[in-house]
């Protein structure tokens, strides 16, 4: 085991590496420059010039490819350009919103998937069971920015029951309001998820209520529901749990296009504005971020896999 | 055991991952509690500070306002937080501001401003003669429009109280450039500006005004903070345009980035923000005859169709004549503003209530509607189905995209290929300053003017150099106008030079002036709009 | 030699006898299942649409009328509305459907082409694979709408380059889904023993391990397809897919977005295209699955 964790850690680095590598190169290549960026629509092309060079921007690729990695092993993601700060603040800073947005999706999406998907293996192929399987291919069917605005129609224009965008610290406006105003992104980020996490439930409780064992205990007079709750659900909790872990991840990088659409602070948005102003070094940190925190939660969902079952360890 | 030990593993692992993103929250809260426990220290002290929120219509980049021109930005610090040597009033007449007074000697060249004692900084520092030659000489060598009125004159300090500039031909309109919005020329400290490099932002935003800036949380806000040091000039209630006296109303002001339109109306209406800077004519009829809501406007720009008058088919003046020709500014401005009420279509480029300048020479070439006069132009100039009109145009302004489709349309009811280029900021910037071959015109917008001079649109290099007008008799005018000390003449030359422009040499079509408007909440009094939102003089109304 | 001719003739024919049935057996099954004739349908009815636009549509997608901008649902003739320019709606919503059939049929095709080559050779040249496999792994790592972001930001927008940037994006989850089922493939004792007779590398992998592993290929680009509808949609609804003037359901409902209040129509319509071609092919995708690859749920 201790033989495959390091393995598996060892391999994460020519990943990252060709992620820093992808996205640097990437970031460098698109069109326009941050300089021109800074200084607005009715800047001369000598003035963007001079900033330009003074940005330390015409240094040769290799070189501010090295620079960076350099900076990164030392723990420094970089300045922004732009905003106040270090990177590693800003990155700070919108990690927040972001994470508590990913917390409600997967919340929700836990919350009502994995209940409606018990209720559909349990009456697997009567109408209950149908319509649950109808409503989750409706939901992963539904990208979040569909859903977010289809939600921004229905809850802040027409009921007035909720703001349609913003985003309010807890420390400053406290739970109730945060939840206010987190509640229909949250939603419109976690509504695939739900889906796919009813999808997975079913399929993995319906797995269980099948095996032998089960049938066996069923023939000798345990109850059903205690059948169910006792040993169905802790079996099909494993399977569970991974959709909710990848639904996590997944979340975390679908948030750019909700959070654009309710203007929260978070890393998609940070992201997508530092994409448009070339604010080389922030898209760069973010991205290595993300894609960190993508293959570190792949990695310890396989982990535990393989901590069960020691036949992947071998693969 | 070595099961035991790969548990830890993972389970440090799941750890290390949760402190990297929790560290974050857990600094955060902290931040947070030290905030609320200094705001709890303060409380008993003094009420409830008083709050003005403020929506923007965008972020701003950064708000060093002396480097570029940034509409958004001057909203932020432009009065407030950064000052000038000389203000407009509400009839962009020159006022006094940082210069208490000022003399122009030697046939117009040489200018000797005589600053006011006792002027702090934000930081402390007092305001000198070395902070104004510094802060105005970067202003020059950034601001295009500046330099072409001074050359190569620089500022040079006196005494410690007073600076002059010597140039090498006399000009009646300096303090109007240094008045004006656009690049400002923003009074910084010398230590400031001292601490980056030429053509480099400044870190720290540090001015002489009411306000200083107190913290951007990037994404979020802008805070500024009532500046304890800051004493007003001139009379008491006698505030008007950009300057005069100035008070500081507020303890603290918040400018929110809420980023669609929609957004911005619901945050007004429920409370959230106590105005906004400006809303679209799709908007508009949220506010529309709703008593708690004041509607405020001005004429604030025009937007206009820029050519390319170096390369391509731009490059032919009967081309341009011909695109002139088939415009219909009418339905151009009502498909980008939706209501009649937010534009005038008229054809002089010097806006209406600058009325030195106003002028309808020429007229009868604006807002022709005539897709027969621009085919036959257009056969004349020798069009072939293979020729493409291209328009270049920033995707971020939507009004500015349906312009460009409106003119698209237009050409191809004529059996004209037109294609419209429709780039994000920084590519289009890119495009139209690095790849001039690569466009034939693009659409933007610019504020009113004091003097025909100051329209970038007229200078030689901008966008690029030889795009611009490079045409001989629209620069031997234009140095005419801003050096000519008799008026009248200026005026006359002026006349003719649009009518010139407008029948033949066709720089730019100008499709009209529109009109920006913010809101606000009716019980909040004194808040306009020149040029841009000006919330300074906004109080709680009496 | 006659002798392994004749088996090879009789093996191939009776392979082609298996398949035979195989297929109809498959169609049968298909049939049978109503969701995966619905989602086909559904797909169907979204290709006719796009194909047939010029004919169906009422009016041209790019025709203005600033007289009549945001006319309501049935005004003035605007079956279901105008918007800012006054454009038909529904003209634009129809062309709409020709941009996202085109994108997710190329998408969903170069992906499978190109992802199938990369998992096939690198099921069968170790070096390859370890190189190929460790770039997947590097571009996967990366969010997909983060990346499809940055690579339209490079390429600048129009719809091939949509086209582009998602295949970048979905070539190397198909290229690990190839790899795996080849992998297994490769494992079975037939390929060894044509290995051992000498069979060529390139009719092994062509002729015997692609055929086996078309079937998890044909399902995992179905899905796609249905997320490059939904990717071009969401980046031409951010501002960086496929560019103005061109009608797409991404871009009308970000044009919607600006007047969420006031025109309704310009967010339900386009949204519920948008919903309805992703649903139709999601169950037509699952339709597929339970059929070719009824392990793999």
């Amino acid at each position: 085991m201790l033989n495959y964790i390091f393995r598996r850690l060892l391999a994460l680095i020519p990943v990252l590496l060709i992620v820093s590598l992808t996205i640097f190169l990437l970031i460098h290549l698109v069109p326009g420059d941050p300089a021109a960026a800074m200084l607005g629509e009715n800047a001369t092309q000598e003035q963007i010039d001079a900033l330009h060079t003074a940005m330390g921007l015409d240094l040769p690729l290799p070189l501010q490819y090295l620079r960076w990695m350099g900076r990164l092993l030392r723990g420094d993601l970089g300045t922004s350009y732009f905003m106040k700060g270090t990177v590693n603040e800003i990155l700070r800073d919108h990690m927040v919103p972001t994470l508590q947005q990913t917390a409600v999706a997967v919340a929700f999406a836990a919350l009502v998937g994995v209940p409606l998907g018990m209720i559909a293996a349990v009456h697997r192929g009567r109408a209950a069971d149908r319509l649950i399987s109808g409503f989750s291919t409706v939901g992963v069917s539904m990208p979040s920015f569909l859903m977010g605005l289809g939600l921004v129609l229905l809850f802040s224009v027409k009921l007035r029951l909720l703001p349609s965008s913003g985003y309010k610290e807890i420390a400053v406006a406290g739970w109730r309001t945060h939840m206010r105003y987190m509640l229909l992104p949250g939603i419109a980020l976690g509504f695939i998820e739900m889906g796919l996490i009813i999808r997975m439930t079913r399929s993995a409780v319906l797995e269980i209520l099948s095996a032998d064992y089960m049938r066996m205990a069923r023939s000798k007079g345990v109850s059903r529901v205690r059948l169910f709750l006792k040993h169905a659900l802790k079996n099909a909790l494993i399977g569970i749990l991974t959709v909710v872990g990848l639904s996590f991840i997944s979340c975390l990088g679908g948030a750019a296009v909700t959070e654009t659409i309710f203007n929260i602070p978070g890393i998609g948005k940070l992201t997508l504005n530092a994409v448009m102003r070339r604010d080389y070094e922030v898209v760069q940190a973010v991205v290595l971020v993300v894609s960190l925190l993508n293959v570190v939660c792949t990695l310890i969902l396989d982990l535990f896999f393989a901590m069960i079952d020691p036949r992947i360890r071998l693969q | 055991m070595k099961k035991i030990l790969s548990l830890t593993l993972v389970l440090t692992l799941c750890l290390a991952l949760l402190s990297g993103c929790g560290g974050s929250s857990a600094a955060s809260t902290e931040a947070a509690g030290s905030d609320a426990a200094a705001s709890e220290a303060a409380a008993p002290a003094a009420a409830e500070p008083k709050t003005l929120n403020i929506a923007l219509s965008g972020q701003p980049e950064h708000l060093d306002v002396a480097m570029s021109s940034m509409d958004i930005a001057s909203e932020v610090v432009f009065i407030s937080v950064f000052e000038k040597l000389v203000a407009f009033d509400s009839e962009s007449r020159v006022i006094p501001e940082l210069a208490e007074s000022w003399e122009l000697t030697d046939e117009n060249r040489v200018y000797t401003y005589h600053l006011r004692h006792g002027v702090k900084f934000h930081n402390g520092e007092e305001m000198k003669a070395a902070d104004v030659v510094v802060s105005m000489n970067r202003w020059i060598d950034a601001a295009a429009n500046a330099r072409g009125l001074v050359g190569d004159a620089r500022f040079t300090a006196v005494d410690d109280y007073t600076v002059e500039i010597r140039l090498e031909t006399g000009t009646l309109y300096l303090n109007e450039m240094i008045a004006g919005l656009g690049q400002q020329a923003a009074i910084m400290p010398a230590s400031v500006i001292g601490a980056v490099g030429a053509g480099e932002l400044v870190q720290e935003y540090i001015g002489t005004g009411p306000y200083f800036y107190d913290e951007w949380k990037a994404d979020q806000y802008i805070r500024l903070k009532a500046f304890d040091g800051y004493t007003p000039y001139g009379t008491q209630g006698d505030y008007s345009g950009w300057g005069g006296y100035k008070t500081a109303w507020y303890d603290e002001v918040y400018f929110y980035f809420p980023g669609d339109p929609g957004s911005v109306v619901a945050g007004v209406q429920t409370g959230e923000y106590d105005m906004c800077d400006q809303i679209g004519g799709d908007q508009y009829a949220a506010f529309e005859g709703d008593s708690a809501f004041t509607i405020f406007s001005a004429e604030a720009e025009e937007p206009m169709l820029i050519f390319n008058k170096a390369t391509g088919v731009g490059a032919d003046p009967v081309v341009r004549q011909a695109i002139q020709a088939v415009i219909n500014c009418g339905d151009l401005l009502h498909a980008a503003y939706g209501s009649e009420d937010l534009y005038n279509l008229y054809s002089s480029y010097m806006f209406k209530d600058s009325a030195t300048w106003y002028t309808e020479a020429g007229s009868d070439k604006y807002n022709q509607a005539d897709p027969e006069a621009a085919k036959a132009l257009f056969a004349q100039a020798g069009w072939t189905d293979s020729n493409v009109f291209r328009i270049l145009v920033n995707n971020s302004s939507s009004g500015y995209v349906a312009e460009a489709l409106v003119i698209q349309e237009e050409l191809r009811a004529i059996g004209v290929n037109c294609e419209v280029l429709s780039y994000d900021s920084a590519t289009y910037s890119d495009v139209r300053n690095n790849h001039t071959e690569n466009w034939d015109a693009f659409i933007t917008g610019f504020g009113p003017k004091v003097l025909p001079n100051m329209n970038l649109y007229l200078s030689t290099g901008w966008p690029a150099e030889g795009t611009g007008c490079t045409d001989e008799r629209v620069q031997g005018d234009l140095a005419a106008i801003a050096s000519g000390a008799d008026l009248a003449t200026a005026q006359n030359t002026w006349a003719e030079l649009q009518r010139y422009m407008y029948e033949e040499y066709v720089p730019v079509v100008k499709f009209g002036s529109t009109f920006l408007s913010g809101v606000s909440r009716s019980d909040i009094t004194g808040a306009f709009i020149k040029e841009r939102l000006v919330w300074i003089d906004a109080r709680p109304a009496a | 030699m006659q002798q392994e001719t004749f088996d090879r003739r009789q093996l191939s024919r009776v392979r082609r006898e298996l398949l035979r049935e195989q297929r109809a057996l498959n169609a049968r099954r298909f049939f049978r299942n109503r969701q995966a004739v619905f989602g086909a349908l559904v797909v169907l009815v979204m290709l006719l649409l796009a194909v047939l636009a010029p004919v169906l549509a009422p009016a041209d997608p790019l025709a203005q009328s600033v007289a009549n901008r945001f006319a309501k649902p049935g005004e003035a003739g605007y079956l279901l509305g105008a918007d800012k320019l006054g454009r038909d709606l529904l003209s634009r919503i129809l062309y709409g459907a020709r941009v996202s059939m085109t994108v997710g049929l190329s998408v969903g095709l170069s992906s499978m082409v190109f992802g199938m080559i990369m998992g096939l050779y690198a099921c069968y040249y170790p070096t390859l694979d370890k190189i190929l496999m460790r770039i997947c792994d590097g571009l996967s790592a990366i969010p997909s709408t983060l990346l499809a972001i940055a690579l339209m930001a490079v390429l600048g927008s129009s719809i091939y380059n949509v086209i582009t940037a998602l295949s970048i994006v979905y070539i190397p989850r198909m290229a690990r889904v190839s790899r795996a089922a080849a992998l297994t493939v490769k494992e079975q004792t037939y390929i060894e023993a044509l290995r051992s007779q000498g069979a060529s590398s390139f009719r092994i992998i062509w002729g015997h391990i692609a055929p086996n592993i078309l079937s998890s290929v044909v399902v995992q680009a179905s899905y796609n397809f249905a997320n490059s509808i939904i990717t071009e949609a969401a980046l031409s609804f951010l501002g960086v897919g496929v560019p103005a003037p061109q009608p797409s359901w991404g871009n009308i409902l970000s044009e919607g977005r600006e007047v969420i209040t006031t025109a309704w129509w310009m967010i339900v319509y386009p949204g519920a295209a948008t919903a309805l071609a992703v649903m139709g092919t999601n169950i037509f995708g699952d339709g597929l699955r339970d059929i070719l690859d009824p392990h793999s749920n």
